[in-house]
């Protein structure tokens, strides 16, 4: 699986969500959708880095998980600040964000917000919630 | 067979051919996902530990330790005991980082070498995703460790290494690169993704 995306709600805030664990991009959508937030899911980063270049006015938050094979979340939200750098961001991830590391790899980028995982859809949704009104 | 090249296999031929590894023993396994990994080292942890009287070490970059541990004891038929394993460090389970990038790198693997024989176990295989090193952007950092080791080790030490490379990362790396990685290793065997029926 690529991508799958949902469109309950045409004025509703867009997401756009990749984690090379499809059951945390199918978690992130199932409980989004609720909430009337149109969610695209990935679990490939290239594939999703593509998608977001082609299309880079069409999301408002960018949720991206930081170890995946292939390119890290860093390395993906970079690349996405440069092709819209008014997207929101959120990174997450199942293990103890390093500080050092954060502020290496991305040293003047802005992250919205932090999951660290496993999170509850509540959440989950809490944080959206904020971000979407700030 | 041509050392110097991938071999495709089904992930049950991966694990047959680890599992008759002798000592010294240093191969490169590159896997197609996240499941086939699990399904790779459960199978062999089980055995190492249970038949061989070996010390595993897995090194996960790409799941947590706790997802090792759950993933290993969910395994049926048979079970693994991972608590008393960690107890009686027959099993060692810690993040690839921190062992190859923290602040006593190699620490859980120098452990195991120096503790195995007063263990009373016959030798140590290590099962180490090398994700760390691309994602740190360390590429070359990587080929220079990996041709800093030897194809084969001493057998007088018993250890057998099997690098554990995700195929988008493998795929990374210049055709230099790889060919270097494949040459430093006594074999590359790539998992055959799984097609679905």
């Amino acid at each position: 699986m690529t991508s799958s995306t949902s469109n309950r709600r045409s004025s509703s805030k867009s997401i756009l969500a990749v984690d090379d664990e499809y059951d945390i991009v199918n978690l992130i959508q199932d409980s989004l959708q609720r909430h009337r937030f149109r969610v695209c899911i990935f679990t490939e980063p290239s594939a999703v880095l593509e998608h977001f270049i082609s299309h880079p006015k069409d999301y408002d938050i960018v949720i991206s998980d930081i170890r995946m094979p292939g390119m890290n979340g860093y390395e993906f939200v970079r690349k996405v600040k440069e092709s819209n750098p008014k997207v929101k961001v959120i990174l997450m991830s199942a293990f103890e964000i390093n500080d050092r590391e954060f502020h290496n790899m991305l040293p003047d980028i802005k992250v919205d917000g932090f999951l660290q995982k496993p999170f509850s859809i509540q959440q989950l949704n809490d944080l959206i919630g904020k971000i979407s009104r700030d | 067979m041509d050392e110097n090249t991938i071999t495709n296999c089904h992930v049950n031929d991966v694990l047959h051919q680890i599992n008759q590894a002798e000592y010294g023993a240093h191969y490169m396994i590159i896997y197609p996902d996240l499941d086939t990994l699990r399904e790779l080292y459960s199978n062999y942890t089980q055995r190492q530990i249970e038949e061989n009287n070996e010390i595993v070490l897995i090194n996960p970059f790409y799941e947590t330790t706790d997802s090792v541990r759950q993933i290993l004891s969910e395994k049926d038929n048979p079970t693994i005991d991972v608590s008393t394993y960690e107890k009686d460090q027959a099993l060692v389970i810690a993040d690839a980082l921190e062992e190859y990038f923290g602040q006593q790198p190699h620490m859980y693997l120098k452990r195991s070498l120096a503790n195995y024989t007063n263990k009373g176990k016959d030798g140590v295989s290590v099962l180490a995703d090398m994700g760390a090193y691309p994602h740190k952007s360390k590429y070359d950092d990587l080929v220079s460790y990996e041709s800093s080791l030897p194809t084969k080790s001493d057998d007088s030490i018993a250890l057998k290494g099997f690098c554990l490379y995700h195929e988008k990362d493998f795929d990374k790396f210049s055709d230099e690169q790889k060919q270097k990685l494949i040459e430093h290793h006594g074999k590359t065997l790539k998992i055959a993704e799984a097609k679905p029926i």
